[in-house]
């Protein structure tokens, strides 16, 4: 029988009418959420035959079970339940049926009509098989420590991609998100161990390194993430293992279960927050009070009347629309099972031109073609368009552009011609003219494919051979015009990347008496290919033709280029239990660079001990405390994150043009040196962990203390200025991560229509360096060269990328700036500078609650962060008069300014001879906050009372509210340096213009066929 | 079995795909190496561009010349972003202060380059003239680089070898002096003294260093010998000879320098490759932050939408005779808000609210066109404006200065020169019969006077100052700070001061600080 046709026979049908009228008074009521009960009409079962029971299966928080087994218990006779969690199964009344589902707790129950079975939620997740490296292990058998995330977590909650859903819900992993659409995101787990290279930690989806990272993946398509955090879980990665692993399971088709399901999410997004500025008539009043006379009475007057002036954060925002489509086609029996979807998003943001579009699909097939044989076939493809805006630290940042472009100077001449700023950012092109005709744009195409052929030699014993493709291509367009800029330019540029893995896998699974064992083999071989060109021009002969004709830039200027590297590895695990009590996990990897040159190899082991508390007999005595688990581990990982060639000591191009329009190409030995015997960075990292539940298991803890010591850390050593400066790679520094994550999970009322679950993460890491060999300090780049130094230094005893500033001593009698005068000079110097505080919070915590009354769902999920500061360089430039923007826009500045306020905080803007300086704690802010990051309501009808399908509507709201004493726009924002500029977690911390938080609406609806 | 025998052959082909001993062997394909290099003619001049890139990037900002601020001819905006020229022009400059930065970097980056020629390029398989043309342009830019130092820093440490030394020592004034000699001295037995393709002749200019430019270079490193603080008077001679050749070579018709008839052109864009220029280094506007002269929007006020950079000095403008030179060196008027709402009433630079005078060297009309000051300027932030290191016109005040000194009494070659400078600058001719030290002191103001504000200049008004030891009077000069009667009823007094609680500490006082990375580097670079 099709399980998924209409039939009118089953029970509890419900009347649509009340809970469609509730459901949309609801929707604008969001608010006052219980002030509204719908009436529901339940209606009594009608019809049942005598010999088939039916009834329906829910988890605990009321959501229905799909593919759950339903077993009349001793027989064969069994069935499982359809995408409404329905099942009607032939057997008398009365007798005995065994409900189970994975991961859930399995319950006995004797048939009665009508049946409404919910299966206890994680309160056995310890049999929920988690996915680690190269192999699963259910949870009871883990040692490690390894986080899972399920997409229950973020089920409804709108995100548009995959590394939003970590932020906050997973101790130990720290999410910076540019904010931009489709933009940069900076993902560390358990800090930082690095200082000149990233810090990102490795992907990995079904088994093949993703070097694109989450891009072009639909949320929608994961199953669940595991965080691989500790050494004895990341070890396997080996060399790639030291900044954690990300591990992505997608979905995959499931036997017997045939879904078509369709999704949309429509939305809107507005900043949430803006800088308050001086309106175009304020500016001029005080502008004339610096420079008495510039703007006359009737320059005042159309000021003051609108007529004249622009308010430059309005003019370059928009409210941003998203729209996200999916479809899902599912399918299978035991032997083939298909998962089929496609997705388009589509998403504008709040500030003008911010564009970004995913167009994706997934095929992914498996089958047992024979007894011995299993094969998976999966292909996942995406094409991602972005328009570029500039948003990093730097003063072409258009937010920076904006909050210092003086409001008294109009859009647009009456030629069409973009204004200038002549009062403040005098060096800057007109914001809503870059927004409007410049700009660039990324193309990603990604496809990933990857082949399973599982071999099942013997019983236990199978062989996996995995080999898949990560491909990636961008193109990156960009163009400029002379009726904004000085000069018209264009630029085309090509990259593509090939990796290629091949993975094989031997394991063998078994097990005597109280003792099982689980082990491991694996070869595995990786190769990646880069090869890109480039070509871009100045002062085209016609602009007409935007970036699509370089044969009219009057100069060119062209690259091209290639880069490979190659990783062999060999790892080794063995999993072994014994009588579910005691548990050992070692790992060893060996790693083959083609990246260093001398020390290729690299070995890495680990060791995890874990003692099942929890299944001892004294423990089973008392009833307070279940499931408690012991954890301790250690191990070494590595990291390799050097770029291929950079040992060798290469040549460097450097191209003159002799005061010409084309260079002459030219070569020199550059600033590297070759470094044959650089080799590993290693992290040695310790963890002790601690699981248990209480209350029945409906109050589930789980705490670990980590250390990771980075030990000859990749460093780049500064060779002396006076011998030609420059650097090179060493294995010098010592980097030392520690803190403790936990996780608490509670089943606060699990009832038959009300659950409330609610989990709590949170996070405490201390970054120390404690050695940089003989090198003094890594200095940070600056944000804007001539305009603000260095703002932030590595040194030994402070975190990497701590502040280094000037200490701001406020404004002396005659209302100039005065800095402190460490070292005694006299004048403000070098070395008055010192260290104020980090980028990254001490503290960090996400808490998600999922609430379900009947058909109706709430989720509320809240973050906070303590302990982080941001260098507000937007208020500095607004604030102060100097090259770039050389008088103030921001309000305080003039209203709280020496000789207007009786404590002042700013120099008169008549002041001269004052010393603005950027690099100072008066701009140094703390960045703590506490946030509602997600508030989600969804109701959902069912087929019963749709009569065609059931569906789901959902509301949400995103940045509901933030609490934070920061007055930037995004107390957790940061703008992303460019990565030539080096490390983001050395430049850390500074807003120069973050992309603005914004507040987001989404209307979400899902209908399963 | 079937089973088997699929797994061994998936094995099998994982295994020999990947076991090849080169799998894990990097093939930096498109790139080169430095052991392979100096193979042909083609990769010898290759170097040489690359050399020259890295000679454009010494002047590409102002921030390695920023030293030129201590100089009496030019100060700058109290306020503003101006820290770093502020600073060096009050004489407190800090460890981490660009122009000492800016300035160290850059040559030694130069001199890296250079060193790597010099040790090098001798094996390349090509004529002994090319390898001289090479090799020579390496040493003269080592040498010119080592000057920079030198003057900029004093005792320095030098790098001949190309080597990596944490330790490394600081060569004494005299000792990187003697360097510098011996390199030029190089310099003038192996370059010729023409160049006929591009890009060692560009636009009728040798663009590439010949034998007559390296004579200019030594002639100017002498009269820095011959004063603070080596005070080896004896090279003035050195340097009286080196001019007169040159002279006598541009009478012969052998060298091809020349003396701009009207001032007015000596720095505008259409004339940017005068022959007035003995030394240049090139620049290209097209190649905007990479290989620009960043000098256009400097001179041009803050107020009317420049960067300000450089403001003229009261009192040097004041004493600054009338005539074409003072008329194209600073703006003689100032076009009100550079016409930017279409205004035409020209005002004194007194009405403006800088109250400096302003240069207008740099400057630039609307697309890189000369300046003419009652047009609004160009906001153009770069351009292609060559560096004008040595100027014919230099050549001769040096003659005339390095004449006199080592004679005791100017010739009439002496006499000749300078009023030849006078003469396009629009003075009379000096009196005939002047005593030495007046007749020296006119030298000195006139090159003061022909590269007023010209931070690019081999030798700097700063530079002259130096060499004699008269920096301490500029010192004194802006601490006490006398008002100036600029003109009848405007008086004004500098508004960059010197902060009371710094003193004159002599050389310290005249040298940049060490930069403070290398300085914590090496524990041996400290005074």
């Amino acid at each position: 029988m099709d399980r998924l046709s209409y039939n009118p026979k089953q029970e509890n049908r419900r009347s649509p009418h009340f809970p469609l009228r509730g459901m949309l008074i609801c929707c604008a009521l969001l608010g006052i959420l219980f002030a509204f009960q719908p009436i529901y009409a339940q209606q009594q079962p009608t019809n049942t035959t005598a010999k088939s029971v039916s009834g329906v299966v829910k988890d605990a928080s009321g959501e229905p079970l799909i593919g759950a087994t339903i077993q009349q218990k001793g027989t064969a006779n069994k069935t499982i339940t359809d995408t409404n969690g329905r099942f009607t199964l032939n057997v008398p009344p009365g007798a005995p049926l065994v409900i189970s589902y994975i991961g859930l707790h399995e319950q006995e129950l004797k048939a009665t009509p009508n049946m409404e079975i919910m299966l206890g939620d994680d309160v056995n997740a310890l049999d929920e098989v988690v996915v680690v490296g190269y192999g699963t292990v259910k949870k009871a058998d883990l040692a490690g420590s390894v986080s899972v995330l399920d997409s229950k977590a973020f089920k409804d909650q709108p995100l548009t991609r995959i590394d939003d859903a970590l932020q906050g819900r997973i101790a130990g992993v720290h999410v910076v998100s540019s904010g931009i659409p489709g933009g940069d995101m900076k993902i560390r787990i358990r800090g930082a161990g690095s200082i000149n290279r990233s810090n990102d930690p490795l992907y990995v989806v079904d088994g093949i390194v993703r070097e694109s990272g989450l891009t072009g993946l639909d949320p929608e398509d994961i199953q669940s993430i595991q965080v691989l955090k500790d050494a004895s879980a990341t070890a396997i990665y080996g060399s790639r293992g030291s900044n954690g692993v990300v591990l992505v399971t997608m979905k995959s088709g499931k036997a017997d279960v045939k879904q078509i399901s369709f999704d949309a999410q429509f939305g809107f997004a507005d900043m949430a927050k803006h800088y308050s500025l001086l309106d175009a008539y304020e500016f001029a009043t005080a502008y004339n009070e610096a420079h008495p006379g510039t703007f006359n009475q009737t320059d005042l007057t159309a000021f003051q009347n609108g007529e004249k002036g622009t308010n430059w954060q309005k003019a370059i925002s928009q409210t941003g629309f998203i729209q996200n489509y999916k479809v899902t086609l599912t399918n299978g029996n035991k032997d083939t099972q298909y998962y089929l979807s496609g997705n388009y998003l589509g998403q504008t943001g709040a500030v003008k031109r911010s564009k970004n579009e995913r167009y994706q699909v997934k095929l992914n097939l498996t089958s047992n073609i024979a007894k011995w044989l299993n094969i998976t076939a999966d292909i996942n493809a995406s094409h991602n368009v972005r328009n570029t805006v500039n948003f990093g630290a730097s003063k072409n940042n258009i937010l920076w552009v904006a909050l210092n472009y003086s409001p008294v100077t109009n859009i647009m001449d009456e030629n069409g011609k973009y204004c200038r700023d002549f009062y403040n950012a005098i060096t800057a092109d007109n914001p809503v003219g870059t927004l409007n005709i410049n700009g660039g744009q990324y193309r990603k195409d990604i496809f990933n494919g990857r082949i399973d052929l599982r071999f099942n030699i013997l019983p236990g014993l199978s062989f996996t051979t995995t080999n898949g493709v990560d491909y990636n291509d961008t193109k990156y367009y960009s163009f400029s015009s002379k009726r904004v800029s000085e000069q018209s330019r264009l630029s085309n540029r090509d990259g593509q990347r090939m990796t290629l893995q091949s993975t094989n896998n031997l394991t063998y699974i078994g097990q005597w008496g109280q003792h099982s064992l689980t082990a491991t083999g694996v070869f595995e071989a990786t190769q990646s290919e880069y090869r890109m060109m480039g070509i871009s021009g100045e002062g085209l002969l016609t602009e007409s033709v935007g970036w699509w004709n370089i044969g009219l830039a009057k100069t060119k200027t062209e690259s091209n280029g290639y880069e490979s590297w190659a990783l062999l590895s060999g790892v080794g695990r063995l999993m072994y239990n014994y009588d579910n009590r005691y548990l050992l996990t070692t790992t060893f990897r060996a790693d083959g660079s083609s990246k260093f040159f001398k020390n290729k190899w690299g070995y890495f082991p680990s060791i995890a001990l874990a003692w099942s508390l929890g299944n001892e007999k004294f423990m089973q005595k008392q009833d307070i405390i279940q499931d408690a688990k012991l954890r301790l581990s250690y191990g070494l990982v590595g990291s390799q994150a050097i770029s291929p060639y950079e040992t060798l000591g290469l040549m460097k191009q450097e191209g003159y043009a002799f005061g010409g329009t084309t260079k002459y190409t030219g070569f020199w030995t550059g600033t590297s040196r070759a470094t044959p015997d650089l080799t590993w960075e290693k992290t040695h990292q310790f963890n002790v962990g601690l699981d248990f539940s209480t209350l029945a298991h409906r109050l589930r803890f789980s705490i670990d203390y980590f250390k990771k010591i980075t030990k000859d850390g990749l460093l780049k050593k500064t060779l002396p200025q006076y011998d030609g400066g420059g650097d090179y790679w060493v294995n010098a520094c010592e980097v030392v991560n520690s803190g403790v994550d936990f996780n608490i999970d509670a089943t606060l009322l699990s009832q038959k229509d009300f659950s409330w679950n609610t989990s709590l993460t949170g996070t405490y890491l201390k970054n120390k360096v404690t050695s940089l060999d003989n090198i003094p300090f890594v200095q940070g780049q600056s944000p804007s060269t001539g305009l603000i130094g260095d703002v932030t230094r590595v040194v030994v005893g402070q975190p990497i990328g701590a502040f280094y500033l000037y200490q701001w001593t406020g404004l002396d009698a005659t209302g100039h700036d005065t800095y402190a005068d460490l070292d005694g000079s006299g004048t403000v110097s070098e070395g008055d500078r010192t260290f104020c505080g980090k980028a990254n919070p001490t503290f960090t915590f996400g808490w998600n609650n999922r609430v379900s009354w009947r058909h109706w769902d709430l989720n509320l999920f809240f973050t906070a962060a303590f302990g982080a500061k941001r260098l507000n360089l937007m208020r500095y430039f607004a604030a102060s008069m100097n090259g770039a923007s050389k008088f103030i826009t921001l309000k305080d500045a003039y209203y709280q300014s020496f000789g207007k306020t009786d404590s002042p905080m700013f120099p008169a803007v008549t002041v001269t001879n004052n010393y603005y300086q950027g690099a100072s704690t008066k701009w140094l802010e703390k960045a703590d906050y506490f946030r509602l990051d997600n508030i989600t309501l969804s109701y959902c009808f069912t087929k019963q009372q749709t009569r065609f399908t059931d569906i789901h509507l959902s509301l949400s709201c995103q940045n509901v509210f933030t609490i934070t004493g920061y007055k930037g726009l995004d107390p957790s924002g940061i703008s992303f340096m460019d990565s030539s500029q080096g490390s983001i977690d050395v430049n850390d911390g500074i807003d120069m213009g973050a992309y603005p938080l914004t507040r987001t609406f989404t209307l979400g609806i899902k209908m399963n066929f | 079995m079937k089973l088997l025998s699929i797994l061994f052959s998936a094995l099998l082909l994982t295994v020999t795909m990947t076991s090849c001993s080169d799998f894990l062997t990097e093939k930096p394909k498109g790139k080169l190496t430095p052991d392979n290099y100096f193979t042909s003619q083609e990769e010898l001049d290759m170097a040489v561009y690359a050399l020259y890139s890295k000679v454009c990037a010494t002047q590409a900002s102002s921030y390695p010349m920023l030293i030129a601020w201590q100089g009496d001819d030019i100060t700058t905006n109290p306020g503003s972003n101006k820290q770093n020229f502020a600073d060096i022009d009050a004489f407190h400059p800090s460890d981490g202060n660009n122009g000492a930065v800016w300035a160290w970097r850059t040559s030694y980056v130069v001199i890296k380059v250079a060193n790597d020629i010099i040790n090098r390029a001798g094996k390349t398989p090509t004529t002994e003239e090319e390898k001289n043309i090479a090799i020579g342009q390496a040493r003269y830019w080592r040498a010119v680089n080592y000057f920079f130092l030198v003057k900029r820093f004093g005792s320095v440490p030098m790098n001949l070898v190309g080597d990596i030394d944490y330790n490394r020592p600081l060569a004494s004034v005299e000792e990187v002096y003697a360097q510098i000699v011996a390199d030029l001295n190089a310099c003038i037995t192996m370059l010729p003294t023409k160049y006929t393709d591009e890009p060692r002749f560009i636009s009728g200019a040798n663009i590439y260093v010949t034998k007559q430019a390296a004579q200019a270079t030594l002639a100017a490193v002498d009269m820095a010998m011959a004063g603070w603080p080596l005070q080896k008077a004896e090279r003035y001679a050195d340097a009286a000879a080196l001019t007169k050749a040159i002279i006598d070579g541009v009478q012969a018709g052998t060298y091809e320098y020349i003396l701009e008839s009207d001032f007015k052109n000596v720095y505008a864009p259409s004339h940017n490759y005068t022959n007035e220029t003995v030394v240049g280094i090139n620049f290209s506007g097209t190649f905007k932050w990479d290989e620009d002269s960043e000098l256009s929007k400097s001179n041009l006020f803050e107020s009317l939408g420049g960067w300000g950079d450089g403001w003229g000095e009261l009192l040097f403008w004041k004493d600054f005779p009338s005539g074409p030179r003072k008329d194209a060196i600073y703006n003689p008027k100032i076009l009100k808000n550079n016409g930017r709402k279409g205004e035409t009433e020209l005002l004194d630079w007194w009405e403006v609210e800088e109250r400096h005078p302003m240069f207008s060297i740099f400057t630039v009309g609307p697309d890189n066109v000369d300046y003419d000051y009652t047009k609004p300027a160009g906001y153009v932030s770069s351009n292609s404006h060559r560096h004008r290191l040595i100027r014919y016109s230099e050549v001769l005040l040096w003659y005339a200065e390095a004449q006199c000194r080592a004679e005791g009494a100017p010739n009439t070659l002496a006499y000749q020169c300078i009023n030849r400078v006078r003469q396009r600058a629009g003075l009379s001719p000096l009196p005939a019969g002047m005593n030495a030290s007046d007749f020296i002191e006119a030298c000195i103001q006139e090159h003061g006077w022909e590269v007023a504000g010209y931070i690019p200049a081999l030798v700097t008004r700063r530079d002259d100052l130096m060499r004699l030891n008269r920096l301490e009077q500029v010192f004194y000069q802006r601490k006490q700070n006398t008002p100036i009667t600029v003109v009848p009823n405007v008086t004004l007094k500098e508004t960059l001061l010197i902060p009371d609680n710094v003193t004159w500490q002599g050389e310290k006082t005249i040298y940049l600080p060490y930069p403070a990375l290398d300085k914590q580097l090496n524990r041996q670079l400290k005074r």
